[in-house]
Order: structure tokens, then sequence, then C-alpha cells
């Protein structure tokens, strides 16, 4: 009785605070975003006195917007397929084969998850003016997330080799099928799922990173992020920050209810990629 | 067998070999340029004097004991307040997926986005403080943004962080058997014990990688600090990025140094009480307290 | 003595009536399996003996004390799980002892208890490994020796042995049989594999559908099963439905079957509810002339070494026989005969 009515209590008050949580914030948002310069959206205001999109256009035609986006969604396409290739072979022994020190080799893969982002991009930047590369800034840029991100498609990939089956193999072998045909008849129909989990999980990351693309790309590179930090920085123009902030959100659910379906539809075991171990 | 081996390190090159290179090799220009070596501009000189300047130097103390304020406590925050919940959605009921749905979501806000929705509720005109001033709670609007005390900073952070551990100490909570759980509840556990025996002590690996995470995250932070953190102190990546931006490379390179070394002993740190004090029996544990009293008693 | 006792146990899920009705009595150190289809409830009984689950209607006794009430952590009965349960966090030392620290049992008594389980169970050898460093037959000796450490008045096995393979599944019966007799145990062993439930037990309960089927000795089980589902769940019988019954003398009757007129043994007066006959097919004597002489063609034969067992057609009517002789050929034209005393009378269910 008791544990029921707790249980009520703790499914309202959740329900409460998710809203606030989430909703309330979203809602400020997206009326800060429709402010009209005309007339300033002031304290005593429960909504906007006037609302337009102005905001929006104007952002899309007279600020770094259509640039960021553009880099954005360059970069990180190229990122998750750059990291993809890279994790494969090490994904491969991770899940398929068994030697020494393998655990260890795991634990470093996760390195890169517990190295301050910003000292990796402040010295990397010092890296690549030493060798006098900065030219090649937004290489730099593609490398680094490579390796910031790899511990996630490495870690993806490597349940989606262990869950290939034996049984596929050794048959795919005993029809004496190539080396070739052996991975698309056994081995990529089972990775398909880890190579799509793979490449969505590395595309919202690099999406939002900001550390590095702030430090190696600023002032000439600008992503979304970046440009969200600099309009919120001095002048901070609250309705334009607001316009930036839903346009850098607003994709990353699309992929990650997208990313969800994929989920649940491939193996349960795959979800803790996103959890490490 | 040899031929294994090597077909197996050449495999690792790609992916497990561009890691250890790159973070290897920019520790190494971090740790290097901060002794004087190195150098981007001017003469390679071994020395210490950077250090010794970076010491004596007040902000620089004050960053430190700040940064690690703020690690330590949005990682304690961000579990203490992901662990109950986790609990509860442990046994799925009608709604629970959506709830945790709602719980995950900041997931995939980004952090500067989430900073700035919550400036518009916890700023200075924000909605907080338009509430508690309407419900006549405080006639001045109360400073939640940019505070000495960094609780904006702390709140964003554990709004950030408390999905990441939901998600983690989730996982582990529901992959505990039902079977287990009655196994000792058949045994003669009560509840409380069953707690602190069994469930705690089967999500230390969980809560350790969270907590290691979220604490070097936390403590490396810029973003949040540079939006809603005091003005008057700098967390150490903000002092690293300063330090950088007025061209002092050896002096941002000690600060970097002191980032990723504590960032180190802190997660070794997290991961040795987690594991003393959750693991079976552990101080918490009343099998342990037994024991530690029947110490004590003979002592006597 | 009476150490267990269930009274009118009924549990529903929604509209599913998992237990209806269900009542049991057990006496000190017996062993009785419960046998019975997949869904048809085992758990449940289990379940709601040990505390888990709490049944709509019906009470528990252990020893003669309500325990309805009581909750599992302070009954004094003792669960072997299907999946072991084994504590994967503890060392096999620490598994076991685990029920001992938590009943609070004094420490040079504990001491003593756990030294006498890991000996018999021979876990000396174990007891710093986790349970994933263990084989599935070292597992289960584990969850046994968790179980009955603390002795406890009844110890309750769900299935303990589907996760074992053939060879495996002898030996650690053999062992949990041992260990009962030894250590004077009373126990509640579910199983859906009937030989494990002949070979093992003192009584089998046979279980449909919530209900108690029948409960016997596993003899009295296999020699007098006295439904349709008891006769055909428990080992291979030839069932046959039939039609007017006729007295005759002494105890005897003769009944209508699709294989024609059968005499059989009969002391009860017949019910409505009795409208099948059965026989084992080892009770069939292949090449005699006796009451009830049957005639057919063999259609299949599978010899097995001891014995061949051979399928028999009477008019379309497939049968089944063992038998000791051989020489068999496909489509032979047998006779053989069935004692009436061997013939059965079924109870419809
Ligand atoms: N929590 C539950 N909610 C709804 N129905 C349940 C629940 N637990 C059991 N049942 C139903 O009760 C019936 C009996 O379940 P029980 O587990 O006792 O069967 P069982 O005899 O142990 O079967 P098996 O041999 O497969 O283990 C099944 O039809 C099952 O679907
Ligand atoms: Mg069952």
């Amino acid at each position: 009785m008791i544990a029921k009515s707790l249980h009520r209590i703790l499914f309202i008050s959740m329900i409460i605070i998710g809203v606030i949580w989430i909703v309330v914030p979203f809602i400020m948002a997206i009326l800060w975003s429709l402010v009209d310069p005309a007339e300033p959206w002031t304290v005593d205001l429960v909504t906007p006195p006037v609302m337009s999109f102005y905001r929006w256009t104007y952002m899309w035609e007279s600020s770094n917007l259509k640039d960021a986006l553009f880099n954005s969604y360059l970069l990180a396409p190229t990122v998750s397929i750059i990291t993809l290739i890279f994790s494969i072979p090490t994904a491969y022994v991770f899940g398929r084969y068994n030697f020494v020190g393998k655990e260890i080799a795991k634990l470093l893969c996760l390195l890169p998850l517990v190295t301050p982002y910003f000292v990796l991009s402040v010295f990397l930047t010092a890296t690549i003016i030493s060798f006098g590369l900065s030219e090649y800034r937004v290489a730099a840029i593609v490398l680094a997330h490579a390796v910031m991100f790899l511990p996630y498609a490495i870690r993806i990939m490597t349940v989606g080799f262990e869950q290939v089956s034996q049984e596929h193999i050794d048959a795919a072998r005993d029809l004496s099928a190539t080396t070739f045909s052996r991975w698309r008849v056994a081995y990529f129909p089972a990775l398909r799922p880890a190579f799509f989990a793979s490449i969505l999980i590395v595309f919202i990351q690099s999406i939002e990173e900001f550390a590095v693309a702030f430090i190696l790309g600023s002032p000439t590179f600008v992503t979304i992020p970046t440009l969200l930090f600099s309009t919120m920085g001095q002048d901070f123009v609250r309705p334009n920050a607001a316009v930036l902030s839903l346009i850098l959100v607003v994709p990353n659910v699309v992929l990650m209810l997208f990313l969800e379906k994929l989920l649940r539809t491939a193996n349960p075991a795959m979800i803790s990629g996103k959890g490490l171990k | 067998m040899l031929a294994k081996y090597l077909f197996i390190i050449l495999c690792l090159i790609p992916g497990l070999g561009i890691i250890l290179a790159l973070i290897g090799f920019v520790t190494y220009i971090v740790i290097m340029q901060s002794i004087g070596l190195n150098n981007l501009f001017g003469e390679d000189e071994f020395t210490i004097k950077f250090w010794d300047k970076i010491f004596a130097r007040k902000s620089y103390n004050r960053s430190v004991r700040y940064s690690l304020y703020i690690g330590t406590f949005s990682t304690i925050f961000s579990i203490l307040i992901a662990y109950p919940i986790a609990l509860w959605l442990r046994k799925p009921f009608r709604g629970s997926l959506f709830i945790s749905s709602i719980l995950k979501a900041p997931l995939l806000v980004h952090g500067l986005v989430a900073a700035f929705l919550f400036l518009n509720v916890i700023e200075y005109h924000g909605l907080v403080n338009q509430l508690l001033q309407y419900l006549n709670f405080t006639d001045q609007p109360i400073r939640m943004r940019n505070d000495r005390n960094a609780f904006g900073v702390l709140f964003l952070q554990t709004w950030k962080n408390m999905p990441f551990a939901l998600l983690l100490l989730a996982g582990a909570l529901q992959s505990i058997s039902d079977d287990t759980l009655d196994a000792a509840r058949d045994l003669g556990a009560s509840l409380y014990r069953r707690f602190i025996d069994i469930i705690i002590p089967l999500t230390i690996s969980a809560m350790t990688a969270a907590a290691i995470i979220i604490f070097i995250g936390a403590f490396a932070d810029f973003t949040f600090q540079k939006i809603a953190g005091p003005r008057n102190t700098f967390s150490l990546s903000q002092l690293m990025v300063e330090y950088r931006g007025r061209g002092k490379w050896n002096e941002a390179a000690t600060v970097g140094v002191t980032l990723i070394v504590l960032s180190f002993f802190g997660a070794v740190l997290v991961a040795f009480i987690i594991n003393k004090l959750f693991k079976y029996p552990g101080w918490l544990s009343p099998v342990k307290m037994k024991n530690i009293k029947s110490i004590i008693t003979r002592q006597k | 003595m009476s150490i267990l006792k269930v009274k009118n146990l009924f549990k529903s899920y929604g509209k599913i009536e998992v237990l209806k009705n269900f009542s049991l009595d057990i006496d000190s150190t017996e062993f009785v399996s419960l046998l019975g289809p997949s869904g048809c409830g085992k758990t449940t009984v289990l379940k709601i003996i040990s505390g888990f689950i709490s049944p709509d209607k019906g009470t528990v006794f252990i020893e003669d004390i309500d325990v309805s009430n009581t909750p599992p952590e302070k009954r004094n009965t003792a669960m072997c799980f299907q999946s072991y349960a084994l504590f994967p966090h503890l060392t096999v030392e620490d598994n076991i002892k685990f029920g001992l620290y938590e009943k609070k049992i004094p420490k040079n008594k504990s001491k003593d208890l756990f030294e006498e389980a890991i000996e018999h169970l021979s876990l000396s050898q174990e007891l710093g490994k986790y349970p994933n460093e263990l084989s599935g037959g070292q597992q289960q000796r584990v969850a046994l020796g968790r179980a009955l450490v603390t002795r406890p008045k009844i110890i309750l096995f769900d299935e303990p042995l589907s996760n074992l393979d053939a060879i495996l599944r002898g030996t650690v019966r053999n062992e949990i049989k041992r260990i009962q007799s030894e250590f004077k145990l009373t126990a509640i062993y579910v199983t859906h594999d009937q030989s494990e439930a002949l070979s093992i037990s003192d009584r089998v309960l046979l279980m449909k559908e919530g209900e108690i089927n029948q409960i016997d000795t596993p003899e009295k089980i296999y020699d007098n099963p006295i439904s349709y589902f008891s006769a055909s769940f428990v080992g291979i019988s030839n069932i046959h439905h039939f039609k007017n019954p006729k007295k005759l003398e002494n105890n005897f009757i003769e009944v209508d079957t699709n294989v024609g007129k059968l005499k059989l043994f009969y002391k009860n007066n017949l019910t409505d509810k009795n409208i099948y006959v059965s026989w084992r097919p080892e009770k069939a004597e292949v090449g005699e002339q006796r009451e009830n002489t049957l005639f057919g063609r063999i259609k299949s034969i599978a010899f097995q070494g001891a014995f061949t067992e051979l399928e028999v057609a009477i008019k379309n009517i497939k049968i089944k026989i063992i038998t000791q002789k051989r020489g068999f050929k496909i489509n032979e034209e047998i006779k053989f005969g069935i004692k009436p005393e061997n013939l059965l009378v079924l109870e419809q269910s």
C-alpha cells in the first residue's frame, strides 16, 4: 500500500520534473527565437509581444550560419567514415581473436575518453604550428575527431564482430567462398547494424564537438557549436542564440531517434556501445 | 603463432595505434613545453621556472581548487540523483519507458545549447527568479548565473551528466536477474542487505565508469564555466586557453600537465573510493561491520 | 511427520488461472517430484512455498505453522534456481557463506556447517574461484551448497539440471539424491523430465493445468496411471477409447474398442469418466494365445539391443509393442495377447 502510493508520488513528480527539465527550456528557446526586434521581450510579459521569423531569416542571411552548417555537415560524415574505417581492423581482432594483452589493449582504446579535450586541442595546435603545418588545420580537426571518437566506433564494431556467428563463416568457407564473398555472405549482414550505429554515434559526436573545432578552427573554420559559442560571448543576442540552439538540437534528435530504432531492431548488446562496457 | 601476432599488431595499428600515437604525442609535447623544451618560439632550454612561477600564482591555485570542486561535486550529484532513479526504473512499469526517455533527453542536447536553455531559466531575469518574485519569496532576483559558488555550473553539469550516469547504472541494474535477488532473499537477506551486499557491488563497474568520465569532463570543463561560471575564478581549461591566447605556451603547458595529472589521479582515486566503499563486504556492509566490531572487542 | 502442508491454493494472473485448488502434504525427509508440462504452474507452486509469490487464496504451513504472511527471508526454505543464481561478484566461499552471514548464525557453528557442506560437495578446491570460472556441474554444486548450508527445513529445486549436458545430468542427479538423504532434507524437485522424476523421488506429483493429476510412488505412477494424461505423459501407453462395458464374473469386464473386444480386470465401479483403456507396450506377449488376442501388421521395427520396438497396425490403428523376441519382418502379420490384469481403465482428463 505504502509502496504503491510512493510509486504514484514518484511517478507524478517525475513527470513534473521531466516537464521542467526539458519542455520548459525548449519552449523558452522557441519563444526567444521568435522575438521580433520591433519590440523587446521584457520581464513583465509572459510571451513575446511581437512574434515573427525575422531572426531566422536574419541569421540565415547575415551570419556565418551557412558556412557553419556547410562545415559541420561536411566534417561529420567525413569523420564518421574515417573513424569507421580506422576502427574495423582493431575491432576485428578484438571480436574474433584471443591474444595475450587483449584486455589491456581494449582498455587503452578508451584513453581518448579520459583525455581532457582542451589539452588535446591546445597542444595539437602547438604541434601543428611547430611542424609548420598550419594550413592543414582542417585535416588536423578531422584526425583529432577520429581519435576522440574511435573508442565508440571500436567498441560498437567489436560487439558487431563478436556477433558474427562462426557457423556462418564456416558454412561460407565450406562452400569454398573466396575471402571476399566470405565477408559479403557471413560478415557484412551481421555487421550492418553495427556500421550504422557507429556512423550515427560518431556523426552526432562530431557535429557536437566544440573544443577541437574551437581551438584548432578559430577564427576561420566555423562550425555550428563554435558559432553558437561566439553568439553567447560578449555581444550576447539572445534571440540569435535561440535560433542557433534549435538548429543544433533538432537534427540530433532526429538522428538519435533513428539510432534508437536501429538499435532496437539490432542486438540489445549493442546499446551498451554508447555506455562503454 | 608469430604470423598471428604480426597480423594482430598490424590490425591494431589503425585503431589503437593512432590513438596511442596522437595522445602519446600530445602528452609528450605538453610535458616538454612545460619544462622549456620543444618550444614553438625561442630557444629550447631545460628549466623548471615555469613550474615555480605557476605554483606561486594565486590564480593557478584557485583554479586547481575550483576545478576539483566542480569535478567532485558534479560527479557526486549526478550519481546520487541517477542511482535511485535507476533503481526505481529497474523493473519496467507502465510509463517507465517514457520517464526514462525524458530523463535521458539531455544526452541529445548539446552542452552549449543546454547552457543557453538554462540561462533563460536561471538568469537574473530568468523564469525561476520571476516565479520567486511573483510568489513573493524574494524581492530581489537571486544571482544564479556567474554566482560565486558556481551553483549555475554545478546545475548545468548535473543536468548534462546525470542522464549519462542513469544510462550506465540502469543498464547495470537491469542486468541483475530477479533470480539473483530472490536467491539472496531466500538466504535471509533483508531489503537493506540485498541493497548493500548484492545490488551495489554488482553496479560498481558501471558506477566507476560513469564517475570517472563525469569527473574528468567536469574537472576539465571550459564551456559551462565560461558561460555560467563565476567571473573572478577560472577553471583550469579556461586558464590554459587564456595563457595560450596570450602566447604563453609554456605556462599553458604547465596547466595542461596539471589537467592531465589530476585527471589521472582523480580517476584512480574515484575508482579506489568506489571500490573501497561498495565492494562486498564493503565498509558499508553489515558483514564488514560485524568483523570490525569483533576486532574491536577482541582488542579490548 | 508432516513438514509441509499446502492447502487449497488458488492463483491467477489476470484471466489465466495458474493454480486451481492445489493441495499438498509432504512428510519430513521425503523427496517429492513435481512433474508436468511447461506452463502448468510448477514454478508458481515453488514460489508460493518459498514466499516469493502470495497466492490469491489458500495457506502454506511449515511444521504446522501458518507462514502465509512470512516473507521469504524469514521462511525456513531454500530454493535452488534453474539459473543457479549464484552471486557473480562473490567467490565460491562467499557464495556459500552468504546465508550463514545473513541469517546471523554464530561463528563457531557456521564454521562447522560450512566445512561440512564443502566436504560433502567436494568443493574445497574451488573456494577462491568466481562463479564464471566454474563448470556447469560445479556451479550446480555451489548452488546446492549455498542452499543447504543453513540447514533449511525444506529445499526446493526448480529444474536444477536443465542447464547441464546429458552425462553430467546423471551424475549431478545422483549427487542431489545422495546429499538429500545424507542431510536428511525434505525436498521438492521440479522437473519436466519423467525419467528424472521416476528415478529420484519417493513420490511423484503429476501436474496438469494447475491441478494435481496424480500423486503416487514412481512405481505406481508407472504401473497404475489413473488418467489419460498420466498414462500418456509418463512412459508410453497404448490407449483406446472404449464403449459398452459389460460386467462379467469375478470383477472382469468386457469392453468394445477400435481394436476389437477386450476383456479386463477392474475391481471398482465404472463411472462416466472412465472411458479409456490402456496398456504398456511391454505387456504385449507376441505369439501368445490369450483371452485378448489381437492381430496386426508390422509397420516399423526398431531394434534397441535389449529389446525391439515394433509399430503394429490393426485396421489402421497404430499401436506400439516392446518385445524381447527378434526376427521380425516389415508387413509381417503377427499375433499377440495381453493379460486382462495388464489392461488399465483410465479417467478422461
Ligand atoms: N508474472 C506473471 N504474469 C503473468 N503470467 C504469469 C506470470 N508468471 C507465470 N505466469 C503464467 O503462469 C503459468 C504457469 O507458470 P509457471 O512458471 O509456474 O510454469 P512452469 O510449470 O514452471 O513452466 P516451465 O516448465 O516452463 O518452467 C504460465 O502460463 C505463465 O505464463
Ligand atoms: Mg518453471
